[in-house]
């Protein structure tokens, strides 16, 4: 058995190489080398190290010294060397944080790790001071004291050598790339083709020597326009992996429908090195009968329905709105100046300007409305469900800005716009050729009047349109010269009456019309985006209040603010910090009101920004629970501390059986879930006992007190009043 | 008010092996005339653990007939014991150990233990499983060391959190899943085996922390102060966890001054609330009486959510064990 070679024994080899020179030192060094090398590998540091800290410093082998709790404590040179941190950085860190924290690279050794072994080696996956990842082969053992008490854990690291496995790998991928009956097209950085496999020959005629060093520009048809084309661009460069129809064109200049789907590899440094593109040709699924039906049914200059098709859904809505007494609008569409265009610039610019304005009349509309192009320069657009007539003018003018930015077409910088006339349904008429006949009728009006804009066919209609655009002026007008007020409601404890909150709720005191309720200029702020101002204003406006009141030492409670789904974006979390920073107030005196129609956005996209928020120390509330998309299922998974029940239940109770047993079944789960229960709109002192028998925490409502402008309702926190709570 | 409730007090009992076996109720503020009617959850819990009640003054023959019915015994004196270490002898006597044995200082002091493995490896399990914060938050709130860690971790140099924790989810949606398994991991390795106070510590604890907290939640405080009351409590017993100073243990976090000042000098209204869950737990019968009166908490009120406390306490100890089997 050989002798044990210790890490002492390594480090007076040092000292023993430090006072030699020459061939001396190199020969020393040589040993000391190999020694090492015996000791990496077979190395279980020796318990003692740990406990020198200053020993272990000196090392350049890399190995960290640990507290039981997994701080770090010490830190040897080798493991700067490995890592880029110094002793002074690392020490008192957790280990944790030289992990790579990536999602996407889950499970790593650690993980793996045998819990009851005294000692266990396991890969690391983690990340170097530079941000580089690494991949370290880790043994950890506990060190002890006399007693045999753990006291510290030390690891002994090593970079983990190149994978021997991954070049078998490599082949296989190499061979399934080759034999795949799928086109496959591996592109670099630069979008220059690297690599093709024999199906891609095939499919397109062109050979490999042909097609290496080629951009995909090689297979471009010229059918699919620049936004598409950005899309598979974006694809390419890493924007995400991308499936879809692409028109390809072989060598032999035909073209055909390939079905594609793009990723991208990445280095570990997450720049895009390769993308690959796997695709296969469809032309034999795409059948002659589907072709004949779209000639039919389509416009073949801008791929919009045409005529037919478009009367033809119209019918079929129409029918439907009949048994569900469902709104809907037909709005008649007529370019101004195209006559003229076509006339002076020719047929080509004509009919390039055609397809244009169609993509954008198109991407301006939602995806369950429906365009068509029913005449040269004319189209129709259905809105086949729409929640009030008013909302068909906020379409109209959707369409009328998409065509607001100029056409540039072949050289030509072209300005058109368009006039539009609306005809509604089940109101105007509710047949097909009728609604049609009056949204021209009323295209007609905006024509004679001048040169574009919309009308409404029944002057109704055309009244309120003019009301609404004059309160969308007005509150512009009001958000940008002061004219908004936040009012506070107070929310009282069910307890004993204190107030423990309030909820900032925004009021318009219009100069000519008085107070404006929330409820009519709310849902304008939200169709025309104004709401992201209002927002703004809310957010701003309740911190600058809330430091006003620490600064003239009013203890006021936690305000609650309503957000909007608009608002809840990925930059919300920064962009309240930087409110609360620039006031210099703390998260606990924020809450977050959201409502369930957030979750029409996708939990997956929404919880993330929740969890965003809480974790920067704010609270959210769930505003309407009950009343809308209700999940109980995400309820769970949403970071809420506070569920409020809806004024739509409140109302009801006691007298209504169904709203007494929901709000008792919102309470309960809130206490399952250790939330707490606000109830809205509390009105009586039935209510009001009914809420506190079954377990409610808090209340708002006129039965204490309406929202207060911010003059009384720091008067009354300054009083620290309690409300007197109905006897039982 | 009239206020004729007798204040309760449970102190745990337990078995040899330092798990919580029994309840031993008393009845403090003798003086009070008629006692009765006594909390109708008083018999759930009965049912849920062995209870006895210890009146060395006696109580009147119609409130140890209501107690008996609600499942309450007296307690006899000889199944108890103040030391451990002696074994229950054939007549079954000595079977529980009381005093507060597991309150003095551990072997040495570590920051670092886990104290409960079971607890440890449950959120192993529930971070594995991709659980929702709420179910991995409900682990920490069971487990003093733990959460004392994970607020530890995130204030840690390296995160530059630097903001200041008032919840556990909070911290662990900073941490953030990844990390936060590997973090158990390496405690989990580092935690070669328990504390033998740490059952009956835990327990303490847990009591504490959801009193407080119901305490605040009376009082008409809102989330947050309600965690923040749950935190004191949890975070009374560390320093006897640890067998190091309570203030230098709290140094490295980043908590809420008023949790920090309750900890240390029982001041403010978390201190206050501290006061009466230490007096529960003492007990002191005297002390929370004065304690209760000043905080204007009737005596029933505050039996109510006692009782409800030892109920939710008695929840956790059994979920504990059975992710122990």
């Amino acid at each position: 058995m050989t002798p044990r070679i210790t890490l002492d024994d390594c480090l007076a080899l040092c000292q023993e190489a430090l006072d030699a020179e020459g061939n001396d030192q190199k020969s020393v060094l040589t040993l000391l080398s190999s020694c090492l090398k015996v000791c990496s590998d077979t190395l279980a540091p020796s318990p003692n190290l740990a406990r020198d800290a200053k020993t272990l410093a000196r090392l350049n082998v890399p190995i960290i010294g640990l507290d039981l709790a997994g701080y770090v404590t010490s830190w040897s040179r080798g493991a700067q060397a490995l890592y880029g941190y110094s002793a002074a950085e690392a020490i008192g860190r957790h280990l944790v944080f030289l992990s790579a924290n990536d999602p996407g690279n889950g499970a790593d050794g650690l993980f793996e790790l045998p819990l009851e072994e005294q000692d266990c080696s396991f890969e690391l996956h983690q990340r170097r001071k530079s941000g580089e990842a690494c991949r370290v082969l880790a043994t950890v053992s506990l060190v002890r004291d006399e007693e045999g008490d753990p006291t510290g854990l030390v690891m002994h690291l090593a970079e983990s050598s190149t994978d021997l496995q991954a070049e078998e790998r490599l082949l296989l991928y190499a061979k399934i790339i080759e034999n795949s009956d799928q086109g496959i097209l591996i592109t670099d950085a630069q979008e220059h083709i690297v690599s093709v496999n024999a199906a891609f020959c095939r499919i397109t005629g062109y050979s490999v020597d042909e097609a290496l060093g080629q951009t995909p520009d090689l297979l471009r048809s010229g059918v699919h326009d620049a936004d598409f084309r950005a899309q598979v661009h974006a694809a390419l460069h890493g924007a995400g992996p991308w499936q879809g129809e692409i028109i390809g064109k072989r060598k032999n200049g035909e073209l055909f429908p390939q079905s594609v789907s793009i990723s991208v590899v990445r280095n570990p440094q997450s720049e895009v090195t390769h993308a690959f593109s796997i695709f296969s040709d469809i032309t034999v699924l795409r059948s002659a009968e589907e072709r004949m039906q779209r000639l039919a049914h389509f416009d073949p200059l801008t791929d919009l329905p045409n005529r037919t098709q478009i009367v033809h859904l119209v019918e079929h809505a129409l029918a439907a709105a009949r048994r569900n007494n469902e709104h809907g609008a037909l709005l008649a569409l007529d370019l101004t100046r195209f006559t003229a265009i076509n006339d002076t610039l020719g047929y080509d610019v004509g009919d390039e300007l055609l397809r244009q304005v169609a993509q954008r009349l198109r991407a301006a509309l939602r995806q369950e409305d429906a365009i068509a192009r029913t005449g040269g320069d004319e189209f129709i657009a259905a809105l086949f469900s729409i929640q009030r007539r008013e909302h068909s003018s906020i379409v109209a003018q959707k369409l009328l800005a998409a065509l607001e930015a100029p056409f540039h077409i072949a050289g030509h910088t072209l300005h058109v716009s368009a006039a539009i006339g609306i005809s509604i349904y089940p109101e105007d008429a509710l047949d097909c050729a009728a609604l049609l006949r009056y949204a021209d009728v009323a295209m007609k009006r905006v024509q004679e009047n001048g040169e574009s804009g919309y009308r409404f066919y029944s002057p109704e209609m055309n009244r309120r349109a003019s009301e609404r655009l004059k309160m969308e002026n007005d509150l512009r007008h009001a958000l940008a010269h002061d004219g908004l007020r936040l009012y506070y409601q107070p929310k009282i404890s069910l307890r004993n009456g204190r107030i423990i909150g309030a909820e900032a709720l925004i009021r318009w005191p219009h100069p000519d019309r008085g107070m404006i309720s929330p409820a009519q200029f709310i849902p304008i702020a939200e169709e025309t985006r104004l709401i992201l101002e209002i927002g703004e204003w809310v957010i701003d406006t309740a911190c600058r209040q809330i430091r006003a009141w620490r600064d003239q030492g009013v203890m006021a409670p936690t305000i609650a603010l309503n957000l909007s789904a608009r608002q809840f974006d990925t930059g919300l979390p920064t962009r309240i910090d930087q409110t609360m920073q620039r006031h210099g107030i703390l998260p606990d005196t924020l809450q977050l009101e959201i409502t369930e129609s957030l979750l029409v956005r996708g939990a997956e996209n929404v919880i993330p920004i929740m969890n965003e928020l809480v974790a920067r120390g704010l609270s959210l509330a769930l505003d309407d629970f009950g009343t809308g998309y209700s999940s109980l299922a995400y309820l769970k998974k949403f970071p809420i501390t506070t569920l409020k029940i809806d004024r739509s239940f409140v109302i009801g109770i006691p007298a209504e059986p169904n709203d007494c047993a929901i709000a008792q079944a919102i309470v309960t789960m809130g206490q399952q879930l250790r939330q707490e229960i606000v109830a809205e709109g509390v009105e009586t002192a039935d209510q009001f006992n009914f809420l506190r028998q079954i377990g409610c925490d808090q209340m708002q409502g006129f039965l204490f007190s309406p929202a207060l402008p911010e003059s009384e309702f720091k008067a009354l926190i300054e009083a620290n009043q309690h409300f007197d709570l109905p006897e039982e | 008010m009239t206020d004729p409730a007798p204040i309760l007090t449970f102190a745990p009992l337990a078995n040899r092996h330092g798990q919580l076996d029994a309840l031993v109720l008393s009845l403090g503020c003798p003086q009070a005339p008629g006692w009765i009617p006594l909390d109708p959850q008083l018999t759930d819990l009965a049912h849920a653990m062995v209870c006895r009640y210890h009146a060395p003054q006696g109580l009147p023959e119609a409130l140890c007939q209501t107690l008996i019915e609600a499942g309450v015994l007296p307690l006899s004196v000889e199944d108890v014991h103040s030391d451990p270490s002696v074994a229950p002898d054939a007549n079954g006597r000595h079977r529980w150990y009381a005093s507060h044995w597991y309150l003095s200082p551990p072997a040495k002091p570590s920051a670092s233990q886990v104290a409960s493995r079971a607890l440890a490896l449950k959120l192993v399990q529930l971070v594995a499983d991709d659980a929702d914060t709420f179910e991995i938050e409900s682990v920490f709130r069971q487990e003093p060391t733990l959460a004392y860690h994970l607020l530890r971790l995130v204030n840690s140099p390296g995160l530059g959190v630097g903001r200041e924790i008032t919840n556990f989810s909070q911290a662990i949606l900073i941490l953030g899943r990844q990390r936060l398994r590997r973090w158990l991991n390496l405690l989990l390795f580092a935690a070669s085996r328990d504390d033998p106070r740490a059952p009956m510590l835990l327990t303490v604890a847990a009591v504490r922390a959801r009193l407080m907290e119901l305490i605040f939640q009376h009082l008409g405080h809102d989330r947050r102060a309600q965690d923040r009351a749950f935190m004191t409590g949890l975070f009374s017993l560390i320093g006897v966890l640890f067998g190091q100073p309570l203030a230098d243990l709290l140094r490295p976090l980043q908590i809420s001054d008023d949790v920090v000042m309750a900890l240390l000098h029982h001041q403010g209204g978390l201190g206050a609330a501290l006061r009466i869950a230490e007096a529960a737990d003492a007990p002191d019968p005297d002390e929370l009486g004065r304690q209760l009166a000043a905080q204007q908490i009737a005596a029933a009120d505050y039996n109510h959510l006692l009782i409800t406390t030892q109920l939710w306490m008695l929840d956790v100890v059994r979920s504990t064990r059975r992710s122990d089997a």
